[in-house]
């Protein structure tokens, strides 16, 4: 009995694992009843069209420990929801989750979808999840997005190394933490970070930046 | 009466089961009923014990049916459980960075440049009873990153894999408290959705 009982158990807990730990995610600890039944949709919808549903129960949990109100929870994961649709069709994968998470980061703070598409297309090969992140902490730092794009976009043809492009963003929140307008920072950041980069990286000519120390040669 | 409700021990199978966290019922009425069907002695109601009345000759190839299904249940479960890892960002394997220095634009396995990377956190205050870092990475979960105290200070760390990318955290204190990192070197951001602040770290391969 105890062979055939061990074992039925054993195999039913190798599923049971799969499921415990999605509803370990669907806690909503705080939340309503309602809020609970409205996120659970909104994650379940989002699941079932094949899209990475952990910043969503994300920015949910977030939302609850900052104490945000029920309908505000919601209407936020909902947005993410849709953000994560639009990040997925702009970087053209549905296999690298964080790669779309990144996107539907990025695209939260109203960096067009056709920048992640370009930045995308530099590196269709490879996870952008950084170059995405630096993006949009330079967008955060106050740097326009075609000119944090722009940037971006040179260092990666450039072959800058995740590092590097850390660094940049780093740096530059940090300046403007200090009091330095983004735009300026992230331009003597680059200029910083340029003689250390192969000289050949060139920015696409369909690409436009405000500043010259991020407009490198144009190809033709 | 089912099948499963005469054989005790799938009887009892399921009643354990069911204690256990939630899971899909579907996935545990197929199982058992698998497992039914791989029944060599007829069901019985009398509570005995069925390794001692199956005939031995028999048992090799009861034991490989279920060796069988062990198996199968452990490929779907390795697939399924990569989907829904992947899907999160805090997923429990950590590994160095194989390729220091690799430049972004290159052709390659994208998998390999998501791979989480060990990233320490540290806090520093005398007094706190608990405290755990949070984040987007471990879903704003206190329980999933327990900070521990040095012995002999009034620092706490932690070391988590964190999925590249750009990630928003913060301090829990005593499991009720919320606080920015007090690092000034740290990145703050507002969420742009809620518009509450969170402590910016940036995680990239090295």
């Amino acid at each position: 009995m105890s062979t055939r009982f061990a074992m039925s158990t054993l195999v039913v807990l190798a599923f049971s694992a799969r499921g415990a730990r999605a509803q370990d995610s669907l806690v909503f600890k705080g939340a309503d009843r309602e809020t609970k039944a409205a996120l659970a949709k909104i994650v379940a919808e989002a699941s079932a069209r094949g899209l990475p549903t952990a910043p969503i129960v994300s920015k949910a949990q977030f939302a609850l420990v900052v104490h945000a109100p029920a309908n505000r929870i919601v209407a936020t994961a909902q947005a993410v929801a849709d953000r994560l649709d639009a990040s997925r069709a702009a970087i053209a994968t549905d296999t690298l989750s964080a790669d779309i998470t990144n996107g539907e980061d990025a695209l939260s703070f109203k960096i067009p979808k056709e920048i992640l598409t370009r930045i995308h297309l530099v590196a269709p090969n490879r996870s952008i999840a950084v170059p995405l992140a630096v993006l949009t902490q330079l967008v955060a730092s106050d740097v326009p997005a075609e000119h944090a794009s722009g940037i971006v976009i040179r260092l990666m043809r450039q072959g800058a190394t995740s590092t590097q492009l850390l660094a940049l963003g780093n740096n530059v929140s940090s300046d403007v933490q200090r009091g330095a307008r983004g735009a300026e920072s992230a331009d003597i950041r680059l200029r910083g970070l340029t003689p250390l980069l192969s000289p050949g990286g060139a920015i696409n000519g369909d690409l436009t930046t405000s500043s010259p120390a991020a407009t490198g040669p144009r190809k033709p | 009466m089912s099948e499963i409700e005469r054989d005790h021990v799938l009887r009892r199978a399921v009643q354990t089961l069911q204690q256990l966290p939630g899971t899909d019922a579907e996935a545990i009425r197929r199982v058992v009923e698998a497992a039914a069907a791989q029944r060599v002695m007829p069901a019985a109601d009398d509570p005995v014990d069925v390794s001692a009345v199956v005939p031995p000759r028999r048992r090799p190839w009861k034991l490989a049916g279920f060796a069988g299904l062990v198996a199968a249940a452990a490929v779907v479960g390795f697939f399924a459980r990569g989907q829904l890892t992947r899907s999160a960002p805090s997923v429990s394997v950590a590994s160095k960075a194989s390729s220091p220095g690799a430049p972004l634009v290159a052709t390659g396995n994208g998998e390999q440049d998501v791979r989480p990377i060990p990233q320490q956190f540290v806090f520093r205050s005398a007094t706190a009873r608990r405290v755990s870092v949070v984040g987007d990475f471990n879903e704003w979960n206190a329980a999933r990153a327990r900070m521990t105290r040095e012995a002999a200070g009034d620092l706490w760390s932690v070391t988590i894999p964190i999925a590249p990318g750009r990630h928003t955290y913060g301090f829990m204190v005593n499991d009720s408290t919320f606080m920015l990192d007090p690092d000034t070197r740290v990145a703050r951001t507002r969420d742009p959705d809620l518009g509450a602040e969170g402590s910016v770290v940036i995680v990239g391969r090295p």
